[in-house]
């Protein structure tokens, strides 16, 4: 009996310490955000950075981007040929693919991408800055490294990775397209008819807000892991990991709460 | 005057410092000798404001350091300069860049041609050639960054400098120099200094006071002579490098 409420209270305390860690980084999250609320006077700081960080965020995700919405819509094409066979009419491979890429696999596959691909970067540049005390400095200069360093990072992601799901659409039709014409009974006619017959235009905002929204959670997660980092080397690897798992899980969870909120309302 | 008074900190169950009371005075250089780990560095920290004690109160020219807001603290960084332990200059920024940082005024970090003149001179006052200006901080050696991070720290004219061990990691020719850099700076710039260090014959060399922090308080403090004979049992232990660290 009496190991039995020892283990619930062994129990008891790990749950509450687990609670109060989560109040405590939710807490800690709040007021990064106030920071940056702060700093977002400071427009003279921030303005140019934002400009530097956009371009080097742009220019270096412009290929991988390219690359695997190329992909995603070639085998989206290949896979819907191999689907549809029999009485669906083949010009389905076109509504097919502009559909499954536009409103899914081009913003979820953007940002997951980008959440390894800028996320890992800025939790790993910010966490390497704190620990080596180029933060700790910033602020001894009497400086904001709100606007010195968080709020250009995240407004480049709100402002790239939406560009970044409009390019990945753009190809991800294109190479589905291309690929369609190459493996199946399809002529250009049919693609395009398909491509048109359930397309709406909100199809395309829907997009892109949900290119907005990851953009915020890649940007908010990855500052605030790299920006919290605490000991040393193991400390910034952990805020990296922590930074990508974290984007991804919420963009997924994100990607599911748009739908419902925007398709099913 | 920097005044610290009671000044407590703990990191979990870890107690850093327990009731520091210490008082600088205004053109005075005090070197807070101590063995690695005891909170030196900290205790420079709560100066700046970079940590919120748990208990006490740390006193800059009048003005509580641990209820400022935010704009007045920012303001009160600006009469401070604090030089880092390995520098902690911005890696992504040229010596350039990471010097006008510290022109802490905002119409004179604006001036391009005043911070050009004003990082010719900090680079001067550091012996260091105005070429350093162009390079990046991964190009310098350690003893370099630090006399970048010096440079950056005095570029605002700050009233007063904060040293976190200028001379560690550094061979003994370097740290002669540094030593006898801040010496220099103190003199022409006329600034009042807290060094923390653990190499005694550094503290001995350049301050005009000297404290010793262990077990989390101050238990001596004097000048030079003072200090060397004190029969306080730490101090003699420091001198002689005999100091056994506590088990934390």
């Amino acid at each position: 009996m009496a190991r039995l409420s020892s283990v619930a209270l062994q129990l008891q305390q790990r749950v509450g310490g687990a609670v109060l860690d989560a109040l405590a980084a939710v807490g800690r999250f709040a007021g990064l955000l106030l920071e940056m609320a702060r700093g977002l006077v400071e427009w003279r700081i921030w303005l140019p950075r934002t400009i530097d960080e956009s371009y080097t965020i742009g220019a270096g995700s412009l290929f991988i981007v390219l690359l695997i919405s190329s992909f995603a819509g070639a085998v989206t094409a290949l896979q819907a040929g191999y689907q549809f066979t029999g009485n669906i009419p083949i010009y389905v491979v076109g509504s097919l693919v502009t559909e499954s890429i536009v409103l899914e696999l081009g913003p979820v596959l953007v940002g997951l991408v980008l959440a390894g691909r800028i996320g890992a970067r800025y939790a790993a540049e910010l966490g390497t800055m704190r620990v080596t005390e180029q933060i700790d400095a910033l602020e001894s200069l009497g400086r904001s490294p709100a606007s010195h360093l968080l709020i250009p990072r995240v407004l480049a992601c709100l402002l790239i990775i939406p560009v970044m799901v409009v390019f990945a659409n753009v190809v991800g039709v294109l190479a589905g397209w291309v690929a369609a014409k190459q493996a199946l009974p399809i002529s250009d006619q049919d693609f395009i008819y398909g491509a048109r017959v359930f397309w709406r235009p909100f199809d395309a905002y829907y997009s892109v807000i949900k290119g907005f929204f990851f953009a915020g959670a890649i940007g908010l997660i990855s500052c605030y892991m790299g920006f919290t980092t605490q000991q040393g080397a193991a400390g910034v690897g952990r805020s990296t990991t922590g930074a990508v798992v974290t984007s991804s899980v919420v963009i997924l969870l994100l990607d599911t709460v748009l739908a419902k909120l925007l398709l099913h309302p | 005057m920097i005044e610290i008074n009671g000044l407590a900190k703990r990191f979990g169950s870890m107690v850093i410092l327990d009731d520091v009371n210490l008082c600088v005075r205004e053109g005075d250089t005090l070197a807070l000798l101590g063995p690695s780990g005891t909170g030196k560095s900290v205790l420079l920290k709560h100066i700046i404001g970079l940590l919120r004690p748990d208990a006490g109160e740390v006193i800059v020219d009048g003005e509580h350091v641990e209820s400022l807001s935010r704009k007045e603290l920012s303001l009160l960084r600006r009469r401070i300069g604090y030089v880092f332990q390995n520098g902690a200059l911005f890696d992504s920024m040229d010596v350039f860049a990471n010097i006008r940082l510290g022109l802490t005024d905002q119409e004179q970090f604006r001036d391009i041609e005043y911070a050009k003149e004003r990082i010719a001179e900090c680079l001067r006052l550091v012996n260091l050639s105005p070429d350093t200006s162009r390079k990046m901080p991964a190009e310098l050696s350690g003893g370099m960054r630090k006399r970048v991070g010096i440079a950056r720290a005095i570029a605002g004219r700050p009233k007063y400098v904060l040293y976190d061990e200028p001379t560690s990691g550094l061979d003994p020719v370097n740290s002669d120099i540094i030593d006898a850099l801040i010496r220099r700076l103190d003199t022409e710039l006329n600034v009042t200094s807290i060094m923390v260090t653990h190499d005694v014959r550094g503290a001995f060399r350049t301050a005009d006071r000297i404290a010793l922090l262990t077990r989390g308080c101050i238990v001596a403090e004097g000048t030079p002579d003072e200090f060397r004979a004190s029969d306080h049992p730490d101090v003699r232990a420091f001198l002689e490098r005999d100091f056994e660290l506590e088990p934390s």
